[in-house]
Parts: C-alpha cells; sequence; structure tokens
C-alpha cells in the first residue's frame, strides 16, 4: 500500500462492541450508506464534506466508538495535513493569491486545496468507520450469505479475518524459535535482511502446507455444493431499511450529478 | 471463473501471508512495505485471475480490520497479482536474474497506477517517507505528478523486486507434495 | 566448580502481579542430565523460555557459563543453550536436511569445512544420512524432530534444552534418541529436558527437577526421587511401573526391568 500504514496497528479488529442503533443496522445498508459517503466525499465541497466528517464522527461516538475514531482519524490525518501543507502550501506552483503565516509565504489556492483534500480524506474515513466499528466481519458474512452471496467469495473474505490473529501468533512463536537458534534480530541491516527468509518462510511453508487438508475438509462438509447457503441467525433486515437502501443509490447518481454541476 | 476450493484456500492463506509478512518486515525494521508476498505467490501458483482476486480482496479487508483508507488503493494490488500470473505464464519466475526482472516490470507498472490515486486522492502525498522525495522533487522545480512517480517509483522498485525474490524463494523451497497440486505452477517449474 | 547455568531465587509471571514461577534455585553441571517434571500447567514450558532467553526473569538471577543472562540477547545465549522446541516445523525453513543443519554453524561464522564437519557429526549422531537432501517438511514427524535435534548439536551449545523430544516415537527413535543424550553427557555437556513420561526420566536423567504450583518442590537425585512416594505425589507424577513393582517386591529402587532382575536374582536362586 503505497500510503504510509498507521503506527500501532495491531491487527485487532476496529470493530467495537455495542448495542446502539447502528449496531442494530442491517450490515447491506451500513454498507450502502458508506458508498454514499464515498462518493459524497469526491462530489461535496469542502463545506459538505467536513461536516459530513463531523456528522459521522459525531454518531461513532454515540455508537461507543470515539477512540477509535479519534485514534485513526489523527494517525491518517496529521502526516497527511503536515505533507499537504508543505507540498500545496509552500511548493507547487498554485496560481493565484499568496497569504502570510508564521513569516512563510504560502498560496491561498494550495491551503484551499489542502482542505478540500483533508475534508474529502475525513469524510471517506469517518463514513467507512462507521461501517467497520459496528459490524463484525460474521455479521457481515451473514447479512451477505442471507441476501444469497456465493459461499465461495464468503469464504474468501471471512476465512483471512479468522485466520489471522493464529497466524499471528505463529509468527511470533517462530520469532522465539529462530531467535533461540542464534537469529539476532538486532544486528546490522544485512543481518536483519538475511533474517527474513528465516522468519516467514516457516510461516508460509506450515501455511500453505495446510492448505490441501482445509480444501478437503470443506469439500468434505458440502461446501459450494449449493449455490446459496441458509442462514440461521441472519442480522435482521426490514422493509423499511430496504427502502431506505434503495433511496440511497438511487441519490448517488443525483448527488454525483449534483457535484458535477456545482464544480462547473 | 470459478475456482477450485483448493485455490480459494490458497488465496484466503495468501491474503493472511500479506498481512503478517508486512508485519515481519516491521519487526525487523525493514524500510519496505513487502506487503504482496501473498498475492505475487497466488500469481506464481494459480493464475493471473486468482492473483488480482487476492490483491483486491487484501486491500478491502485490510481496509476492514486496520485502514480504511488503504482500500483505496485496491487497484494496484489487482495489478500487482494480474501480473504477477501473466509474468509467471511467461516464465520469468523460472530464475533469480528473471524474478528481478519480473519485480521491476510490476514495480514501474504498479506506480504508474498508484500515482493517479495518490495524486487524485490524496493531493500528491503518502503521509509516509516518499513525500520527504516528494518534496524535494517539488522544490527543484519538478511538477506534482513527476514528483510524485518518481517519488514513489524508487521506493516501489525496491519493495516490488524483494517482494518478488522472496515469492519466488518461497515457491522454490515449498515441499513437492505440495506445489504438485497446482497445475499453473508448471510454467515456473525449471 | 561454577555451574553450568544457575538460577537464582528467579520469578516470573506473565503478569507480573501473579508468578508463574517464583523462588526457582538450581544449578546445572556439566555433565548432567536433568529431568524437569510437573503436572500440565506447573511451569515447565516457562521454565525452559526462562533458561534460553525468551522470557526474562522479574527477580532473580540467571548465570549462564558464568555471565548474567540479563547481559546476553537471545541470539547470544544461543551459543550456550540450544532448544529443541515442541514443534519443530516453526524452525524449519530451509529446502534441504542438510541445509537445515547447516544453520546453526553458518549463523556462527565458522568455515566452510568446519561447518561441514559439525554437519556430519550431527547427522552421524541422529542417522539422518539417508535423507540430507531431502525437503525436512517432507519428512515424517519423529524425523523432523530429529532433524531440530541435529540442528542443535550442529552448534556444540553446553546445555541442550529438549521439549519433549521424546513425545511421539517409536521404540527404535527413543532408543536413538536416549543414545544421543548419552552420548552428550559423556562429552560433558548437559541436558535439560522436560518430559511427561517417567519411564524416559528414570533411563536417562540423573537428577529431576520437580515444579509444582510455580516452586521447586523437588531437587533430588533420579533414585531418591522415584523412591520417595511422597516426592512423585508433591508434583503429581507417577512412578514409573518398574519402580512401584520393586517398592512391592520390597526390593530396592530399580530404575529398568533389567536392574531389577539383577536385584531379585539372590531371591530367585535362593527360593523355591
Amino acid at each position: 500500500m503505497a500510503v504510509a500504514r498507521p503506527q500501532g496497528a495491531d491487527h485487532a479488529l476496529l470493530y467495537v462492541p455495542g448495542r446502539s442503533f447502528l449496531h442494530r443496522l442491517n450490515p447491506l445498508t451500513k454498507l450502502t450508506l458508506v458508498l454514499w459517503c464515498a462518493v459524497a466525499a469526491f462530489a461535496l465541497p469542502p463545506e459538505g464534506t467536513i461536516p459530513l466528517a463531523l456528522l459521522s464522527i459525531l454518531i461513532g461516538s454515540f455508537a461507543g466508538a470515539g477512540r477509535v475514531f479519534a485514534r485513526r482519524l489523527a494517525l491518517t490525518l496529521l502526516p497527511l495535513s503536515v505533507a499537504l501543507f508543505v507540498v500545496h502550501g509552500m511548493l507547487v506552483d498554485h496560481a493565484g493569491a499568496r497569504a502570510s503565516l508564521l513569516g512563510l509565504d504560502l498560496s491561498r489556492e494550495g491551503l484551499a486545496y489542502m482542505v478540500r483534500i483533508l475534508g474529502r480524506i475525513a469524510a471517506l474515513l469517518s463514513g467507512s468507520l462507521l461501517f467497520v466499528c459496528t459490524t463484525h466481519p460474521s455479521r457481515l458474512l451473514k447479512a451477505l450469505d442471507a441476501h444469497r452471496f456465493s459461499p465461495g467469495a464468503a469464504y474468501v473474505i471471512a476465512s483471512p479475518l479468522l485466520l489471522l490473529e493464529p497466524f499471528t501468533q505463529r509468527a511470533k512463536a517462530i520469532r522465539e524459535a529462530q531467535m533461540a537458534r542464534g537469529l539476532d534480530l538486532e544486528g546490522s541491516f544485512m543481518t536483519r535482511v538475511k533474517a527474513f527468509p528465516a522468519l516467514l518462510m516457516p510461516l508460509v511453508t506450515l501455511a500453505l502446507a495446510d492448505i490441501d487438508h482445509r480444501a478437503q475438509v470443506l469439500d468434505g462438509r458440502g461446501f459450494r455444493a449449493m449455490p446459496h447457503r441458509t442462514v440461521l441467525d441472519a442480522p435482521a433486515d426490514s422493509r423499511q431499511q430496504r427502502a431506505v437502501r434503495w433511496a440511497v443509490l438511487v441519490s448517488i447518481p443525483v448527488l454525483i450529478a449534483g457535484g458535477v454541476l456545482w464544480h462547473l | 471463473m470459478k475456482l477450485e476450493t483448493k485455490s480459494l484456500v490458497l488465496m484466503a492463506v495468501a491474503i493472511v501471508i500479506n498481512v503478517v509478512v508486512g508485519q515481519i518486515a516491521v519487526w525487523i525494521k525493514l524500510p519496505l512495505y513487502v506487503d504482496a508476498v501473498g498475492t505475487v505467490l497466488v500469481g506464481i501458483l494459480a493464475g493471473p485471475f486468482a492473483g488480482a482476486l487476492t490483491g483486491v480482496l487484501t486491500n478491502l479487508i485490510w481496509g476492514l480490520i486496520s485502514d480504511p483508507v488503504a482500500a483505496a488503493f485496491f487497484p494496484v494490488s489487482l495489478v500487482i497479482g494480474a501480473l504477477a500470473g501473466i509474468l509467471a505464464r511467461m516464465g520469468w519466475f523460472k530464475s533469480v536474474g528473471m524474478t528481478v526482472a519480473a519485480g521491476a516490470v510490476i514495480g514501474v507498472i504498479s506506480t504508474i497506477v498508484a500515482v493517479p490515486i495518490i495524486v487524485y486522492m490524496f493531493g500528491g502525498v503518502t503521509g509516509a517517507g516518499t513525500d520527504f522525495a516528494t518534496a524535494y522533487l517539488l522544490a527543484v522545480g519538478q511538477e506534482l505528478v513527476q514528483s510524485v512517480a518518481i517519488a514513489n517509483l524508487v521506493q516501489n522498485l525496491a519493495d516490488k523486486i524483494l517482494t518478488c525474490l522472496i515469492a519466488w524463494l518461497i515457491v522454490k523451497r515449498l515441499p513437492m507434495r505440495f506445489t504438485s497440486g497446482f497445475a499453473f505452477y508448471g510454467y515456473t517449474k525449471a | 566448580m561454577t555451574g553450568l547455568l544457575t538460577l537464582d531465587a528467579v520469578r516470573f509471571g506473565y503478569d507480573p502481579e501473579r508468578p508463574v514461577l517464583e523462588d526457582i534455585s538450581f544449578a546445572v553441571q556439566h555433565g548432567e542430565v536433568v529431568a524437569v517434571v510437573g503436572r500440565n500447567g506447573a511451569g515447565k514450558s516457562t521454565m525452559l523460555r526462562l533458561l534460553n532467553g525468551l522470557l526474562r526473569p522479574d527477580a532473580g538471577r540467571l548465570t549462564i557459563a558464568g555471565r548474567d543472562s540479563a547481559d546476553l540477547k537471545v541470539s547470544e545465549i544461543a551459543a550456550h543453550i540450544g532448544t529443541v522446541f515442541q514443534a519443530p516445523e516453526q524452525q524449519i525453513f530451509n529446502a534441504t536436511v542438510r541445509s537445515e543443519i547447516g544453520f546453526g554453524p553458518a549463523q556462527q561464522g565458522l568455515a566452510p569445512r568446519e561447518q561441514a564437519a559439525r554437519i556430519d557429526e550431527a547427522v552421524a549422531r541422529t542417522g539422518l544420512e539417508g535423507v540430507l537432501d531431502t525437503h525436512p517438511l517432507d519428512l515424517d514427524a519423529a524425523m523432523r524432530r530429529f532433524v531440530a535435534v541435529a540442528s542443535v548439536i550442529a552448534c556444540r551449545p553446553d546445555l541442550m534444552l529438549l521439549d519433549e523430544a521424546q513425545r511421539g516415537l517409536d521404540a527404535t527413535r527413543r532408543a536413538t534418541l536416549g543414545g544421543i543424550i548419552a552420548d552428550w553427557k559423556a562429552s560433558g555437556r548437559a541436558i535439560v529436558l522436560v518430559c511427561h513420561d517417567m519411564d524416559f526420566v528414570a533411563a536417562h536423567a540423573d537428577r529431576v527437577l520437580g515444579l509444582a504450583a510455580g516452586r521447586l518442590a523437588v531437587d533430588a537425585p533420579v533414585r531418591d526421587f522415584f523412591a520417595d512416594a511422597a516426592a512423585t505425589r508433591a508434583v503429581s507424577v507417577e512412578q514409573p511401573g518398574i519402580v512401584a513393582l520393586a517398592q512391592a517386591l520390597g526390593q530396592p529402587v530399580a530404575l529398568s526391568a533389567s536392574e531389577l532382575v539383577t536385584g531379585l536374582a539372590p531371591r530367585l536362586k535362593g527360593g523355591a
């Protein structure tokens, strides 16, 4: 990924357990809303994206995920703001008026651009966080299954989420085992690069060796024998939610058109 | 295109490998991301379609668990997986030298795909180390798109070449009883 | 004589408030085979990881070859203490048995000729001659364990830690492992083995450390340990069948069938 990864990512889900209104909404409804947010983030000007972001943050806080929102937004937006400030405020040759701030000669247009980008990212990020923080992946999978999603696809989405924790633990165990054999992880750059295979080969070979067995177990249980699966406790859905989803989807082209017209 | 169950399991495992290998790179303080090893692996073992899909799903799942903004780069991962499969089919992963060449090709093309996303969505910055290079290039008079492209190209080339080498190493060291199950690997087996 | 390894009032807990091991003190000398026994969860694996430096004590001191372990990195401790883990798959990353065994010597920076010599020695002791060019993961679980043992032998540490190395081995392979332990001891090196199998302990260990409730409840020569029913009960292990039989017959402790028969010989001859 080309964007800097937030520090402190510990591979735990961003999901925050709770019983708020947002938690109880059907995952597909939430997904549709995220899609709307994504489009809005691009279609709306900063006057729209920033309030949208703030609204999402507010809703997210009510759902109990305030801390996650604050952390994620800070970790993502702060480095970007600094970089954008330098690149667009100072360096890129934007036409138009200059401004003077803290003794620096800045471009007004550049700063406006910075605000626009930050607003867009904030709206995008907060919108997705609303979904991700209030939807456990297993519920998303159940919702997809209930709506006739292919079991194979559902598997490829669900399985990694479930395998992540055990694999990370295994990687740590391997690191310890190799260290106990004399592998030095703190030496020079070349030493560390050479340590790389010792750390990842056992992990990968173990992971891959399992595959045949898993595939057989799955097939043996009738995986993908039928095109759809029956779900025992699908997330609740309702006519109102379905109506809302349709309304939201229909409004997206309108949003796009509105955005285009506004820019013209 | 319906994939075998085995390919699906491979993809699921590869997605996790992507994430965990990236984590290991952080442990040894490597200045590269190296988070596409699984994607390239699937390309070599199961072909371009599976490779591309692995890449896309990795980004989407990464978005779910950790960083929703990273999900925006799914086209880059798609291209990496697809290219790995295509180049594998052409036999590029048979030797070390060709693998490095494959890494270079993937590095260049994935940068080309990434730059518009970085410029249009993020205003040309990534919030990471490459921004220093971008800023420097801008300061010496380059245009924004060019600066972003050059700055990211260097890091991306190193990253993808290393990624391909690791994938190659892994595939070469896989026990026979495993590789015999993936027909597409026949294009790579020397 | 300074011990090869000395623990002095060592305390450790994954959560510092709740120690898993407390006040552990003992020393291991050259040429000793020490068994660590205790019920599941008594802290045996934790103890092993304290010994090889993967875990650091919350209190107390660990001295390895005269140096305080706190001053040593794990990779430095590895030069003195080699560990055979329960899951060798977690260490194997080379494509051939030969290169896997050679990893340690290579890490130590030995000359190629010396590396080859070490590999040959390790292979000879573990009986892996026929599979040197095989992928270690293509071998069965028992052979993989021997690859791990060979990898440690090739490094020539002073102390070898075995974590349930005998588990799952058939009779022939157990005998091979026993031979390796005996050779190791004869060369003046030491072994600490974590073991649930009391027959194996009786056959190969010199001394027993018994853990119970996080403390060292027993530190005794193997014969004395098994002779004392209270001691074995204290650490929740069973006496080996042969010991119980010997006691039932009123004989002194026997650690093997042949020993018991030798001890019984006078009675058998003299009896009816």
